[in-house]
């Protein structure tokens, strides 16, 4: 693989809240190669929105406070000078935000919206710029592109405005493309039709994408390399097949156990009850001591969990592109035999009965 | 589950007048939302009800309880037609068939304590007083996992999930046989989601309640129900028993529908064979004429275009779906003869 796209190194948010500080995010590292895939997946609170906001320098100043390195094609976004940070917002990397309703300006044409960007970043007169917004709508699949140029957001639909969006952020030819929950608002269907789209324009362009998302599908459908939040921590990471497969770390089993699954058989005509991660995630104010899941955690089989933070540690091998990563103290041994005999002793030493009470069975 | 039906549709529609420009009553048109659905309800069984937004999956739950006034056909609750029902009867109605939002965030009043919020159907429908009532919400709460001394916490006090938890306490307060759940879990975190779902799941049995369970997430539905019906622009597309709609749909829309929701197994993903749909669903103040569904429909052919197709047995037993595919049956009767084709 070519020299990455994006490189963070220990990325870490503390925002100042009348709660006292919230470290929000808490060295968090990771790479984004030419045409991958990262995704970035948590539950609310966990960070993932937070850690891309601040590498684009959108986080509020004087509320934020961002440290660490982020490498954009060689570049530390993080000590930019604004008037640099803003020419690379465009052609260094584009965004794409969750929600198509909200983030258009209802009283701005399509095509004004457009050629702003455009002519911010290069010498196009008007009339050029125009063309090239069109030759953008017709290729995020827009019908009449010339004429969804005339129109407002209001007169097209959540995908439509989605694919506009998208175009909007592709209109620089970006290297990296930041997707913050960009198909949640929108219908299975109309999604499928985004994640199609995006894809397709990635192999097109070969552009870095870091997909953030809460749904396990959707990562397991884009992915190449998944990161998994909790906390504000990375607490796993690897390959898609790596980490959804094979989980390691009891939030990622948990999450996945708690997945309601289309492709799980049922027994006996019954579908058997989801697995639970007891309680709710801790707050970014009073983050626990030792490893940041061990309050909720079923398993808590070491010594050093409520004291102690794990660090991400290699299992399985280690001499791949892309290792498989957790952070606990909860992996068997460094190289687990299997995943079954993991998935048979897991639960063991829980401390209620209220834990994840399956693990959960590989189906087909 | 029994054979006996407690919520019945028959012809039910939902209309609402789209006014002209400004505050002119002139009409301009009528929009759509529930347009002819028959379904019935069977007494201690989980119906999910999947579509898309704006299928008027919601809107149906709604008029089930008489939330919003029907346009037509007739809607009967264990035997009585409720569509005129007035005044002591409908508060009756009130009592047995309860609502769980989908937001418990708007849904419970801030100023109000858990304790006021959940006894207060008890205090409408004169159920419990004085000490008693305090007993009964201590145990409607445990009956939904809280512990009974949040009785007088407010809600911003509780997660997303708790908030939830009170809501569904609130609704089975009067001790409800039907309960619909409008995207119940929509606004929560997957582990949360789940701890939800379970809940409902174990008070449906406990309870013996019969649930209507709204959502758009079909993996969900899947796993809770034990019929599914699906639902496209107003109508009810496709029923059957969970397992049969969930791995053999047999209209095309609900295959599409499965296609598309993303599946947590990678290599399942990458060998899949997704049915995209081309463009959006129409407006429902415009429906398409014939089967709704052609102007997406990979499969269409000529008598979708004019004939209105009705539910018909295909499939595993149970199953029902309005589709030509499976031979030409609907409105109107000028059929073509002899045109049948699988799918």
């Amino acid at each position: 693989m070519s020299a990455p796209v994006l490189e963070v190194e220990d990325l870490r948010v503390r925002l100042r809240t009348p709660r006292g500080p919230a470290d929000v995010v808490n060295g968090l590292s990771y790479s984004v190669g030419a045409g991958e895939t990262v995704a970035v997946v948590g539950e609310s609170g966990s960070g993932k929105s937070v850690s891309v906001l601040a590498l684009l320098g959108l986080l509020p100043q004087g509320v934020a406070t961002v440290t660490g390195r982020a490498l954009l094609q060689g570049e530390d976004l993080l000590t930019m000078q604004p008037e640099r940070l803003r020419q690379v917002r465009g052609p260094g990397a584009g965004m794409v935000f969750q929600d198509p309703m909200t983030s258009l300006n209802p009283v701005l044409t399509i095509g004004r919206q457009l050629v702003e960007g455009i002519r911010a970043h290069t010498d196009l007169d008007k009339a050029a710029a125009r063309r090239r917004a069109a030759d953008l709508l017709g290729e995020v699949g827009l019908p009449d592109p010339a004429g969804t140029l005339d129109r407002y957001p209001h007169e097209l639909s959540g995908g439509m405005r989605q694919r506009v969006i998208i175009a909007i952020a592709l209109s620089n030819s970006p290297a990296l493309l930041i997707a913050d929950e960009a198909t949640t608002a929108l219908d299975v269907t109309v999604q499928a039709q985004i994640i199609d789209l995006v894809e397709g324009l990635q192999a097109e362009r070969g552009m870095g994408v870091v997909w953030i998302t809460h749904d396990l599908g959707v990562v397991a459908g884009i992915a190449d390399r998944v990161l998994v939040m909790y906390g504000g921590r990375c607490v796993e990471d690897g390959t898609v097949d790596d980490v959804l497969e094979n989980p390691s770390h009891p939030y990622t089993r948990g999450l996945l156990g708690a997945l309601p699954d289309l492709a799980q058989p049922a027994v006996d005509g019954v579908v058997p009850d989801l697995a639970t991660v007891p309680g709710v995630p801790p707050a970014p104010t009073d983050l626990p001591k030792g490893c940041v899941f061990w309050p909720r955690c079923p398993v808590r089989g070491d010594a050093r969990c409520e004291t102690e933070q794990p660090p991400l540690a290699i299992i399985g091998s280690s001499d791949v592109a892309l290792p498989h990563r957790a952070a606990t103290w909860c992996t068997e041994s460094p190289a687990r035999a299997g995943s079954t005999a993991v998935s048979g002793t897991f639960g063991t030493g829980s401390p209620g009965t209220s834990g994840i009470e399956s693990p959960r069975g590989r189906l087909r | 589950m029994s054979g006996e039906v407690l919520v019945s549709a028959r012809g039910v529609e939902v209309h609402f007048p789209t006014g002209g420009r400004g505050f002119r009553t002139a009409q301009a048109g009528v929009l759509r939302a529930v347009d002819g659905v028959d379904l019935d309800i069977y007494r201690g069984e989980t119906l999910g009800l999947v579509g898309e937004s704006g299928c008027g999956k919601s809107t149906l739950g709604n008029a089930l309880l008489r939330l919003v006034p029907t346009t037509g056909g007739s809607i009967a609750f264990d035997g009585t037609d409720i569509t005129g029902l007035q005044g002591r009867r409908i508060k009756e109605l009130r009592r047995r068939a309860g609502m769980v939002f989908q937001d418990p965030f708007a849904s419970l009043d801030p100023r109000r304590t858990v304790a006021q919020t959940v006894s207060e159907p008890l205090e409408v429908h004169g159920l419990r007083k004085g000490r008693d009532k305090a007993a009964r919400v201590a145990e409607l709460l445990e009956l939904v996992g809280l512990d009974a001394n949040v009785a007088g916490r407010y809600p911003h006090e509780f997660s997303g999930g708790q908030r939830q938890r009170v809501g569904i306490a609130r609704a089975l307060a009067g001790e409800p046989d039907f309960l619909v759940c409008d995207e119940a879990i929509a606004s929560l975190d997957v582990s949360v989601q789940a701890q939800v779902l379970n809940l409902l799941r174990r008070l449906q049995r406990q309870l013996g309640l019969t649930l209507l369970f709204i959502s758009h997430d079909l993996s969900a539905v899947r796993h809770i129900s034990d019929r599914i019906a699906v639902m496209y622009l107003g109508r009810v597309v496709e029923i059957g028993p969970a397992e049969a709609v969930g791995t053999d749909p047999q209209m095309p829309y609900t295959q599409a529908l499965l296609s598309a929701v993303p599946l947590p197994h990678p290599k399942l993903e990458r060998e899949r064979k997704r049915v995209v749909l081309t463009g959006d669903v129409p407006s429902p103040a415009a429906v398409p004429s014939g089967c709704r569904f052609r102007t997406r429909c990979p499969y269409a052919f000529e008598p979708c275009d004019d004939v209105d197709p009705a539910l018909q047995p295909v499939g595993a037993p149970g199953q029902q779906a309005a589709c030509h595919l499976h031979g030409v049956v609907g409105t109107p009767a000028t059929t073509p003869d002899g045109v049948t084709a699988t799918p």
